[in-house]
C-alpha cells in the first residue's frame, strides 16, 4: 500500500485539529512493511488500465539538493484498488475589487494559521454563503486575530454565541478599498431576489477580509477515470455520482461533509473587475461579453476568455465561471455541465517526466559488430534511425566530394567493403512460410529454391510500397528476409497479418538483425578478392551464380554468403556472427590490401544506387507511391493475391498521370541539380503552373562525371528527353535538366552477372 | 585484429567498473517455436516448459523463458553440445532461431536491480509481485528488454539485443548507486 500526500507533513485539513490522531496513524503505516509513506507527493493523474502518475518533491524543499539528485521523482503507478481522498478546494465570491491584497479563503488563512505559524492580518471580516466560516471564528482569535464581523449571503442564520463579532445576515461585499492593502469593504443589503440594492452600502474598516463561497469537491482523478458528476443542490457544487472500477472516493471529494452552501449571486456594476479567475485575469464581465457574442458552451467560453486555462486548472475559479455564465444565460447551474478534468492536477516539471533520459541517454544508440572499425578509420558517422552509419571516410586533407567520389570509383573500378548490418533481418520458420511469403510480397515465392535468393516488394494494404528487400531460402522451412532499415514497421506489418488476417499459417517470426554482422563486398574485383581468403567457399560464377547462396566459413569463422548487389556491380554479402563481425571486417581489409580494398559509406552506397537507378524507402517511395510508379509494374504478379492487390484497382491509381521514377541530367551537363527541388515545364513561374513533378536524390556521379538526379515526374516515362526546370526558390536556383531513363549505369546488368 | 575465432561482446573494450553490473558471456541463445509440439516435447529436450505466460522453468543447466503463446526463449552455455536437443526440437515439430550473439545479457544482484531498473522501466518488480522464475519482457530508455528473476533469489538478469548492448551498459552504470 501506498499513502501519498501532497503536503510535507501527512493529515490534509486534519493538522492543526487532530494531530495525536495523526500521530498515531502515521506510526501504526510507518511500522508496517508494506506500507510507503510518500510525503509531498501529488497523484498528478489517472491514466488507462488503474495507472497513477505521481510527482514526488524530493529536491525542491531544499536549500541545496543533493548534488545529481532530483528536484523531482516521476512514479508510474498500477493500483487494484485507490482510495481517493482528495478533499475539497474552496471558492472565492465573486465581487468587485476581489484580487486586493488581503482578501483571502478562509481556508488559506487557517493553513496560514495552523501549518507555518503566519497571522495574515489583525483585524478580519468573514464574508461567506456557508456554515464552515463560523467555525473558523474561534480558530482565527486564538491566533490573535479580532474577528470583526460575519457577512453572510444567507437570509436565515442560525444564532450563535459569538462574543463580539457582528453577525450581518442576508449581506454581501460589494466593493473593497485600500491603496497598499485592504482597509476596507462597501457592503450592501440583498433585496430578496438575492440582489445587492445600493442604497444599502456601509463600510467597515478593517485589513483582512476572509471569504468562502462554499466548497468543491477535487474529483479530478475520479473524472479522469471515467467518473461521472452530477450537480448536488446542498452544497452548489458537482460530486461524483458513479462507480469508478478499482476507485473508491471518500470524504469531501466525495461531496460529503461540506457544508450547505447558498447559491451563488451575482452583483451589480460589472464596470469595476469582479476576478473570477485570479490567476488568469478572467472577470464577471469577460463572461458576460462572451455570451454576447454569442457563446453558450462552457468548453468554448473557457477557451475564448482563458478561464480556468492557467497552471492551476481552474481550482478555484471554474465553478464560479459556471455559475456566471449561468446567470448570463438565464440558465440554472445544474444544466451548465462542466469542462474536462485535465492532468496534471498541479504543475509537474519537463525533468520530473523526462527523468533519466537526458543527455547521452535521450534517445538509443545502436552499434554495429564493426562500429569500432569505422571509428578507428576516422568515418564522418551519420544518423541512419538509432544506428549511426559511416558516411563516408576522409583521408587526411581530403574534402567529403573526393572521399565520396573515391569510394564510388573504388566500387565501380576495383573492390570496397561497407557495413550493412544495419539492415533488418528476420528469420522466418515454419511450413507455410512459402505460402506466406507468396501473400505478402507482389512477386512469386513459392518456386524459390534453397540456395537462392530472390528480391522483393511488398505493399501496404493500400496499394503503396512498404519495404523492399531479399530472402533467400536456408532450408525447407527455414528463410531469412532482409529488410530496409525500417525493419520495426515490417516485422509489425508481417506479425499483423500472421496474427490477425492468416492466424493458420505456420510461420514463426524472429528478429535476428542483431544476431549478424553482415560486409558487403562489391566491385569487379570483389570475387577475385575473396578467393584469396582462406575459405571452402566456391566463389566461381557457376558455384555461386548471381542470386545464389552458399555457407561455408571464411578465416575459420562460419559464414553466410549471399551474391546479392545493391550497388549494380558484382557483389557479394557476408554474413557472419555478430560476435565475429569485427574480426571479419579487419580481415577482408587486411587480406583486401593487395588489392587496395577500401571501406565505403552511404554517400557513396547513395550516388551508386542512384547511378543504377535503384529506389529506396523516403526519398523515392515516400508512402504515395506504387510499384509501376517507381518502374516495378512488371513485377506484380496476375498469379496470385497480395496484400495491396486489391487497392490496385482504385481508380485514382491507375497508371495515367501518376508520378513516375526518372532520372534526370543537367542540359549544360554541369550543373548540380538542387536537391528536393520542385520540377517544371517552365523556366519562369510567373502564374500558379501545374507541377511535373520533384527531384527525389541528387548526386554527382564520378562515372559519367556528372550531375545526376532521380525524381518522380507525371507521366515520367512517356517524357524521356523532355526538358524540365528543376526550381529552388530556397536557394535561387533554376536549373534545366533533361529527362532520362532512371538507370544510367549498365542498364542490360551485365556487371553484376560477371 | 582480434582472434577471428573468439567470440568478441559487445562490450569489448569498454570500462566495467565495480561489480555490480556484470555482463554473462558464452551463452547459447534459441528462440523457440512449438506452438505445435507433438506430446512428450519437454521429456524429449530435457526441460519442461512454461505454459503459464512470463514464466520460466530449469533443468539440465537450461532455462526456458515464455516469450509469446508457443515461443520460448532457451538459455544454456554455449559449451555444451546442444546437437541432440536441436535434432528432438526439428524432429517433434518445432523450429529454432539462433540468438546467441543477438543478446547482450546483464546480470546484477536482485536488490539493486530492481532500484535500478524502476528509475526507467515500468514492470513492477517488487518480490511479492515478480516471483522467483518470472521473466516479461518490457523497455528501459525506449530500448525493449527482457527481465529474469533467477537463482535463489539472488540476481535479476537483463537481456537487450546486442546493438544496444554498450548503450544500456550506460545507462545502468549511470543509474547504478555510487560505489
Amino acid at each position: 500500500m501506498c499513502l501519498a500526500d501532497e503536503g510535507a507533513r501527512l493529515g490534509g485539513s486534519a493538522l492543526g485539529v487532530g494531530d495525536e490522531i495523526i500521530a498515531e496513524t502515521i506510526a501504526t503505516l510507518e511500522s508496517l512493511d508494506n506500507v510507503t509513506l510518500l510525503r509531498r507527493t501529488t497523484v498528478f493523474g489517472k491514466y488507462d488500465d488503474h495507472l497513477y502518475g505521481l510527482v514526488d518533491r524530493t529536491g525542491d524543499h531544499l536549500a541545496s539538493p543533493p548534488k545529481g539528485g532530483p528536484r523531482q521523482v516521476l512514479w508510474q503507478m498500477r493500483t487494484r484498488r485507490a482510495v481517493l481522498a482528495s478533499g475539497a478546494i474552496e471558492r472565492p465570491l465573486v465581487f468587485a475589487n476581489n484580487d486586493r491584497p488581503g482578501v483571502m479563503l478562509t481556508s488559506a488563512v487557517l493553513r496560514y494559521l495552523r501549518a507555518y505559524g503566519v497571522r495574515p492580518g489583525k483585524r478580519a471580516v468573514i464574508v461567506c454563503d456557508n456554515d464552515s466560516a463560523y467555525e473558523a471564528v474561534g480558530i482565527l482569535t486564538t491566533g490573535g486575530i479580532e474577528v470583526a464581523a460575519i457577512i453572510d449571503h444567507r437570509h436565515m442564520t442560525v444564532q450563535r454565541g459569538l462574543p463580539g463579532v457582528e453577525i450581518l445576515p442576508n449581506h454581501a461585499v460589494i466593493d473593497t478599498f485600500g491603496a497598499q492593502g485592504l482597509n476596507g469593504v462597501s457592503i450592501a443589503q440583498l433585496d430578496v431576489h438575492g440582489d445587492a440594492a445600493p442604497s444599502s452600502r456601509q463600510r467597515i474598516a478593517f485589513d483582512l477580509l476572509c471569504v468562502s463561497g462554499g466548497f468543491t469537491p477535487s474529483v479530478h482523478l475520479y473524472s479522469q477515470g471515467g467518473g461521472k458528476l452530477a450537480f448536488r443542490e446542498n452544497i452548489q457544487s458537482l460530486a461524483p455520482k458513479s462507480e469508478v472500477p478499482g476507485m473508491a472516493v471518500a470524504g469531501a471529494a466525495n461531496g460529503d461533509f461540506i457544508p450547505d452552501t447558498a447559491p451563488p449571486i451575482a452583483l451589480p456594476g460589472a464596470r469595476r473587475k469582479q476576478f473570477i479567475d485570479l490567476q488568469n485575469d478572467v472577470t464577471a464581465g469577460d463572461v458576460e461579453l462572451a455570451t454576447r457574442e454569442g457563446y453558450r458552451s462552457v468548453e468554448h467560453v473557457k477557451r475564448y476568455i482563458t478561464l480556468g486555462m492557467g497552471t492551476d486548472q481552474g481550482k478555484t475559479s471554474n465553478l464560479n465561471g459556471i455559475a456566471a455564465l449561468a446567470t448570463a444565460l438565464a440558465k440554472p447551474l445544474s444544466n451548465m455541465g462542466v469542462t474536462t478534468y485535465r492532468a496534471p492536477y498541479t504543475p509537474v516539471t519537463i525533468g520530473a517526466l523526462a527523468g533519466r533520459e537526458v543527455g547521452a541517454f535521450l534517445a538509443p544508440a545502436r552499434r554495429t559488430p564493426m562500429q569500432e572499425c569505422h571509428e578507428q578509420a576516422g568515418a564522418v558517422f551519420v544518423p541512419a534511425g538509432l544506428w549511426q552509419r559511416p558516411h563516408y571516410y576522409p583521408r587526411p586533407g581530403e574534402a567529403m566530394a573526393d572521399a565520396v567520389n573515391r569510394e564510388v570509383l573504388a566500387v565501380r573500378g576495383n573492390v570496397a567493403i561497407v557495413d550493412v548490418s544495419t539492415l533488418g533481418r528476420i528469420d522466418l520458420h515454419g511450413p507455410d512460410v512459402a505460402e506466406f511469403l507468396n501473400h505478402i510480397y507482389i512477386n512469386g515465392f513459392k518456386t524459390l529454391a534453397i540456395g537462392m535468393c530472390r528480391y522483393g516488394v511488398m505493399l501496404r494494404d493500400d496499394g503503396m510500397i512498404l519495404d523492399d528487400g531479399t530472402v533467400a531460402r536456408m532450408t525447407e522451412n527455414h528463410y531469412i528476409m532482409t529488410t530496409t532499415t525500417n525493419a520495426g514497421s515490417v516485422i509489425a506489418h508481417l506479425e499483423h497479418y500472421l496474427q490477425v488476417i492468416w492466424p493458420d499459417f505456420r510461420v514463426q517470426l524472429t528478429s535476428i538483425t542483431d544476431q549478424w554482422a553482415v560486409a558487403a563486398v562489391a566491385g569487379p574485383r570483389s570475387r577475385e578478392m575473396l578467393q584469396s581468403l582462406d575459405s571452402n567457399i566456391e566463389f566461381a560464377n557457376q558455384a555461386l551464380p548471381f542470386m545464389a547462396w552458399r555457407g561455408g566459413h571464411i578465416g575459420g569463422i562460419p559464414a553466410q554468403v549471399f551474391r546479392i548487389s545493391f550497388s549494380g556491380e558484382l557483389a557479394y554479402e557476408i554474413a557472419v556472427q555478430a560476435g565475429h563481425g569485427h574480426a571479419l571486417w579487419e580481415m577482408l581489409l587486411a587480406t583486401g590490401e593487395e588489392f587496395d580494398t577500401i571501406p565505403y559509406g552511404t554517400e557513396a552506397l547513395t550516388t551508386l544506387r542512384t547511378e543504377k537507378g535503384h529506389f529506396v524507402m523516403g526519398p523515392e517511395a515516400d508512402g504515395r507511391v506504387t510499384a509501376d510508379d517507381i518502374g516495378l509494374g512488371a513485377m506484380l504478379s496476375a498469379k496470385k493475391n497480395f496484400v495491396g492487390r486489391r487497392s490496385l484497382r482504385l481508380p485514382g491509381l491507375a497508371p495515367q498521370g501518376r508520378l513516375n521514377l526518372v532520372g534526370l541530367v543537367p542540359v549544360d551537363g554541369t550543373s548540380p541539380i538542387p536537391p528536393g527541388a520542385i520540377l517544371l515545364d517552365q523556366a519562369v513561374a510567373d502564374t500558379a503552373p501545374d507541377k511535373a513533378g520533384h527531384v527525389t536524390t541528387s548526386v554527382f556521379s564520378p562515372n559519367l562525371d556528372k550531375p545526376i538526379a532521380l525524381a518522380m515526374v507525371h507521366d515520367g516515362r512517356q517524357r524521356l528527353g523532355q526538358v524540365l526546370w528543376a526550381h529552388s526558390p530556397l536557394d535561387h536556383r533554376i536549373v534545366a535538366v533533361e529527362v532520362t531513363n532512371p538507370v544510367f549505369v549498365d542498364p542490360q546488368g551485365d556487371r553484376l552477372r560477371a | 585484429m582480434p582472434d577471428p575465432l573468439t567470440r568478441q561482446s559487445a562490450l569489448a573494450g569498454v570500462p566495467q567498473p565495480g561489480d555490480l553490473i556484470q555482463e554473462r558471456t558464452g551463452l547459447w541463445i534459441q528462440r523457440l517455436y512449438a506452438p505445435d509440439r507433438r506430446p512428450g516435447f519437454g521429456h524429449k529436450i530435457g526441460l519442461d516448459l512454461p505454459e503459464q505466460a512470463n514464466r520460466s522453468t530449469f533443468a539440465n543447466d537450461l532455462h526456458g523463458l515464455w516469450v509469446a503463446p508457443g515461443e520460448w526463449l532457451l538459455v544454456g552455455a554455449e559449451t555444451t553440445d546442444w546437437h541432440d536437443l536441436m535434432t528432438h526440437v526439428a524432429e517433434n515439430g518445432g523450429a529454432l532461431s539462433e540468438l546467441s550473439h543477438a543478446r547482450t545479457v546483464f546480470r546484477i544482484a536482485a536488490v539493486p536491480a530492481r532500484d535500478i531498473l524502476a528509475k526507467d522501466c515500468p514492470l513492477d518488480l517488487r518480490p511479492s509481485t515478480f516471483t522467483l522464475g518470472h521473466c516479461a519482457q518490457s523497455i528501459l530508455v525506449g530500448v525493449g528488454i527482457l527481465v529474469h528473476y533467477l537463482g535463489d533469489g539472488t540476481h535479476i538478469d537483463i537481456y537487450v539485443a546486442r546493438s544496444y548492448g554498450r548503450f544500456i551498459h550506460a545507462w545502468l552504470q549511470d543509474a547504478a548507486p555510487p560505489s
